[in-house]
């Protein structure tokens, strides 16, 4: 056995149980190195061994269960904890109220008409927006939405259509009003344009009434329905764009025969709906 | 309507019964203790307490030198076995599993004192070991010695110093081989370590407690 053998066997042996074997003993007595290491190390670990064990203190048990107590009153079930009136207890509850009353309201202001509809005028196209100034006068918002005609020329369009029967395109005409100019490319949002629509009240002396809230005409997408007994005559429509110009169109009428059947005298009809007592323009 | 006669009757009711059951039966092992106390026999865990929490204090206290931290360690050891008791798995000893959560404990704390910096008058005359890292002077006192009782507490106090003095990686090592006489495979498992790198450290710890109690031995 050489001294790096032994030295590992002397220092790896249990001092209780082994002893060294009789190589490491042969070698131990005839190598002073390694004797020395060996009475070294023994004389190391009886010191360190020798350590006297401390023990716990008398009361460890009393305090460990003192822990234990505090440790499950911290972790007790959620319904255990309601009560406890401490700032955290009441953080989660108000966090969900406050996540209610935020929902709630959101909610509220989706389902007000006016407000939707007035944000929708200022963000979304085609939007209607209806005012009655005046008894003669109505004044629809209206974004124009692109007509892309057959001259590939861009210009802004209204579609005035009834719900439920036919559709009417209003087309400005850019060639004779040159103000106001509408910036307008295709596929880009554009500014708004109000129209402002009003009939030649020499002929009836009615005036024509749109039925329809904002919001409804919103969700009818831009159109203007006209009740059945509305006046003959033009329909002007008065454009306005956001930089402050404007230009009136007119618009003839159109018929398809339901006036003519309302006019004549001793006719029967039955008047369906609400609905159904709207003209086309 | 019986007398309380000590604290434990009103605070280890069932402690009792068990200890009534145990002397009948053979005692259980640490195992079936810690399956006993994870369906909520406060009573095996108590048991359980008590057969560890001298070695557990002891063993903290050899690491720390700090008789209040190693029972608080030593406390929050026993509490961290029992909020983990569901998680248990009786692969190895229970011993090594409870040593080696008094371990991690016992370093963090030694990492925490670190941390805020403790300043030693001796640290000024701080050196490094030959693997480099810094060891703290502990001169070996040559004064002479004036009685035998007073000579065994010297040494003791001596060699308590020298131990907390060794880098913490050498210490745990020394402690649960010199001390707590485990061996070097359940150390390895305690330490999550080889048993090669065990021995190592082991010998490497004798080195230099060799160095520092010359005049003891």
């Amino acid at each position: 056995m050489n001294c790096r053998n032994c030295k590992i066997e002397i220092e790896e042996r249990d001092l209780r149980r082994e002893s060294l074997s009789e190589a490491a003993e042969a070698h131990v007595s005839s190598c002073a190195a390694c004797r020395v290491f060996g009475e070294e190390r023994l004389a190391l670990r009886r010191l360190v061994g020798g350590l006297e064990k401390i023990s716990a203190p008398a009361d460890f048990d009393f305090r460990m269960r003192a822990r234990l107590a505090s440790e499950r009153d911290t972790h007790a079930p959620r319904g255990a904890r309601w009560f406890n009136f401490s700032p955290s207890a009441f953080t989660w509850p108000l966090v969900g109220c406050l996540a209610l009353v935020i929902s709630a309201s959101l909610y509220y202001q989706q389902q007000q008409p006016g407000a939707h509809a007035t944000l929708t005028a200022q963000t979304e196209s085609p939007s209607i927006a209806m005012t009655n100034d005046s008894p003669q006068t109505s004044v629809a918002e209206v974004s124009p939405s692109v007509v892309q005609t057959t001259d590939s020329e861009t210009r802004p369009g209204i579609e005035v259509a009834s719900s439920k029967i036919s559709t009417t395109s209003v087309v400005p005409e850019r060639r004779r009003n040159a103000s106001p100019r509408v910036a307008v490319r295709a596929g880009v949002e554009r500014a708004s344009v109000q129209v402002e629509e009003s009939t030649s009240t020499g002929l009836m002396g009615a005036t024509p009434r749109f039925a329809a809230s904002g919001a409804t005409r919103r969700s009818e997408g831009a159109l203007i329905p006209v009740q059945l007994d509305a006046p003959e005559g033009q329909l002007k429509v008065l454009l306005r764009d956001t930089s402050g110009g404007a230009r009136t169109i007119s618009v003839d009428s159109v018929s398809f025969g339901s006036r003519d059947v309302m006019k004549r005298p001793g006719a029967t009809y039955t008047k369906a709906s609400m609905s159904s007592n709207q003209g086309v323009w | 309507m019986s007398a309380i006669s000590s604290i434990d009757e009103l605070i280890l009711p069932a402690r009792a019964s068990v200890a009534r059951q145990t002397a009948v039966a053979e005692p259980l092992s640490d195992h079936s203790l810690l399956e006993a106390a994870r369906t909520g026999d406060e009573a095996a865990f108590a048991e359980l307490v008590r057969r560890y929490r001298n070695q557990i204090t002891n063993y903290v206290y050899r690491l720390t030198n700090d008789y209040e931290s190693a029972v608080d360690l030593a406390q929050e050891t026993f509490l961290r076995v029992f909020r983990a008791a569901d998680r248990y798995q009786a692969t190895y000893a229970f011993s090594t599993y409870i040593y080696r959560i008094a371990t991690n404990l016992a370093i963090s704390e030694l990492r925490q004192r670190k941390r805020r910096r403790l300043v030693s008058l001796t640290g000024f005359f701080q050196s490094q070991d030959q693997s480099g890292e810094p060891s703290e002077l502990d001169p070996a006192d040559r004064r002479p010695l004036q009685d035998v009782t007073m000579v065994d507490d010297e040494r003791r106090a001596a060699v308590a110093r020298a131990i907390a003095t060794l880098p913490e990686k050498y210490r745990a090592p020394l402690v649960l081989r010199d001390i707590e006489e485990r061996s070097y495979e359940e150390i390895g498992r305690i330490l999550e370590m080889s048993e090669g790198t065990v021995k190592s450290r082991i010998s490497r710890a004798r080195t230099f407690l060799r160095d520092k109690l010359q005049n003891y031995l």
